[in-house]
């Protein structure tokens, strides 16, 4: 949970006013884009010390805050 | 053999009797031949190009998953568990041998589209006079099988697909014929699923299919050739154009090309959906973009997606990138530190897009106008996001999107005059142009039919061309509006009493043969076949 709410507040960070709460997958249904993946992937390698590599770059993995924190659960 | 031409439908129907009557694990074979035979009535002599770009790839790719595939058999047979750096230190000596393997393969490809497409350009740039290779000649579709069979070298590269081990179906991947002249530029993990899979006739699927194809064949030879007489006033640099003249010229450009490039990708999908392949989408309806970025996702869609993959994301989240961001942020603070990095990479981006569609300085001003246009939005993003709370602004009031839209809209339009004039400095002039001449009367009809009639020299034949591709462009708002509403035209058509779908494709039909046999003398070629 701890890492959920860390994801949550960078990715609000990164986008002012973004609707986490919503139903609304963030890459699928459009409530990140391109540059706000690369901020959050940046973001996410120095907060928690990790390498998320061009393999991980899938839209799967960042769909929701769920599917971030485990990416980078599985990269600790 | 243009997909406009009266022996395309002649021959995809042949392909598809041919396709059916095979046996299912064979009928790929039958793409395969039909695709290489479809090129070569291009030219045989240039399809040598594209076996070089196909053997070349496929043999880099191959080495480099056995490589992978040796690699992690190594690491499974050792005896201990190896610890995370001794997993890391192991994987860096694998990268850097399937590394070579990358470079070699793209050195084969971009090497060649380098060459063919922008020696002429460089040389210019180098010697600062434009030298003329007269011999040499573009092969058609070069930048989109080049793209494509490079973004398949790049997965297998990060393993994000396993190379294919036989080149004929990887051949096919590269060839297939209708996507080879204009995209879309589709990625092997996806197309593969369908391209090879032994496909059964599925009537739904056929019917789709054809209504698909007979909707590109209206965007373009109804709506898109008869605008081309106007928009070639822009492209050709034909003539000194002021004030509503340009406006006329750049509004009929931009329809042009959207139903020339949209309907032809249209006519490519609805083909491949006759034998059961799917082909990934290019437009999106891109002129309800709010915002320039949106358009990208809208417009052009696989190669914007190609860019993004392969240039933009391995670009920004480089070492040297996180190095430079630091620094950035030191220097700027945190919310514009992090910012500016990524206002680098959003210029290559469009950068590599802008010069992919031609080697001028036209197209280098369109990357940076697109990327620069894009910036801006990044770089005020905070403020804009202030400014709509001060202003109670919701973000999805209908009024604040139209003007959204057509914010979108002139900016892009304002782009493409430059764009597509013959040189920059005409475009530039065009531009220019574009704020001159106006008067109050400019808008009223009657001024703008004597502007279509004295500086056009339109007669009632253009005219009557012209309104019809105004009714033809309504009939696309329309269904783009029932889309943008989650509405499936195609839906509402089948839910109709066969009657009443036979009549409708009867007079499409025939309409189409009506008007297209009618059509301008600059039917043809599609715009984008040129890229």
């Amino acid at each position: 949970m701890e890492t959920q709410e860390k994801i949550r507040e960078i990715l609000l960070e990164i986008r002012e006013g973004i609707d986490l709460d919503s139903d609304r997958l963030l890459v699928d249904d459009g409530v990140i884009d391109s540059f706000d993946v690369a901020a959050l992937v940046n973001a996410l390698n120095e907060e928690f010390d990790i390498k998320i590599t061009l393999r991980d770059l899938v839209p799967e993995n960042f769909n929701s805050i769920a599917a971030i924190a485990a990416l980078v659960e599985r990269l600790i | 053999m243009l997909l406009t031409s009266f022996w395309f439908p002649l021959f995809v129907a042949a392909v598809c009797i041919l396709y059916y009557a095979m046996p299912k694990k064979w009928r790929w074979c039958v793409l395969l031949a039909a695709s290489y035979g479809f090129y070569c009535t291009f030219s045989v002599p240039l399809t040598g190009f594209l076996v070089f770009n196909t053997v070349s790839i496929f043999l880099c790719a191959r080495k480099m998953d056995s490589l992978e595939k040796k690699g992690a058999a190594q690491l499974a047979a050792l005896p201990q568990k190896p610890s995370r750096e001794e997993k890391k230190a192991f994987y860096k000596r694998l990268n850097a041998k399937k590394r070579a393997f990358l470079l070699l393969g793209l050195f084969c490809s971009l090497g060649v589209l380098i060459f063919m497409k922008y020696s002429n350009f460089l040389a210019g740039i180098f010697t600062g006079e434009p030298l003329t290779f007269a011999w040499i000649v573009l092969p058609i579709g070069l930048s989109f099988y080049t793209f494509q069979s490079v973004g398949y070298l790049i997965d297998v590269y990060s393993a994000k697909c396993e190379a294919d081990k036989n080149i004929f179906r990887y051949a096919l991947f590269v060839s297939f014929f209708p996507q080879i002249i204009q995209g879309p530029i589709g990625r092997y993990s996806a197309l593969s699923k369908t391209l090879f899979a032994e496909n059964t006739f599925h009537f739904e699927r056929f019917r789709h299919g054809i209504l698909t194809i007979l909707w590109g064949y209206f965007k373009k030879l109804i709506i898109a050739d008869r605008l081309a007489a106007l928009g070639a006033f822009l492209s050709a640099g034909a003539g000194e154009l002021a004030g509503m003249e340009v406006l006329i010229v750049a509004l009929a450009y931009t329809f042009q090309l959207y139903c020339d490039f949209s309907g032809g990708i249209d006519i490519v999908r609805g083909v491949a959906q006759l034998f059961g392949v799917s082909l990934a989408k290019n437009f999106e309806r891109p002129f309800f973009a709010t915002s320039v970025t949106e358009f990208w996702r809208r417009w052009h869609i696989s190669l914007g997606a190609w860019v993004r993959e392969y240039v933009f994301y391995p670009l920004s989240l480089s070492g040297a990138w996180a190095k430079l961001t630091k620094k950035t942020i030191k220097a700027l603070g945190k919310t514009y530190g992090k910012i500016v990095p990524l206002c680098l990479s959003t210029i290559v981006l469009f950068l590599v897009i802008g010069i992919w569609h031609g080697a001028s300085w036209n197209y280098v001003f369109y990357g940076f106008a697109n990327g620069g246009i894009v910036c801006f939005g990044l770089l005020c993003e905070p403020l804009f996001f202030k400014w709509k709370k001060a202003w109670h602004v919701r973000e999805n009031a209908l009024w604040f999107r139209v003007l959204q839209m057509l914010r979108t809209f002139i900016l892009l339009c304002l782009v493409r005059i430059v764009t597509v004039s013959p040189t920059l400095s005409a475009g530039l002039g065009h531009l220019k142009n574009l704020f001159s001449g106006w008067s109050l009367s400019s808008f009223s009809p009657r001024s703008i039919l004597s502007t279509l009639k004295d500086t056009f020299s339109f007669d009632i034949f253009d005219f009557l061309n012209l309104a019809i591709a105004i009714a033809g462009l309504l009939v696309v708002f329309v269904v783009s509006l029932l889309q943008e509403n989650k509405k499936s035209v195609s839906g509402i058509y089948c839910r109709c009493p066969a009657l009443v779908r036979w009549l409708v494709l009867l007079v499409v039909v025939s309409g189409l043969i009506f008007l297209a046999a009618s059509g301008t003398s600059l039917t043809g070629g599609f715009l984008y076949a040129r890229f």
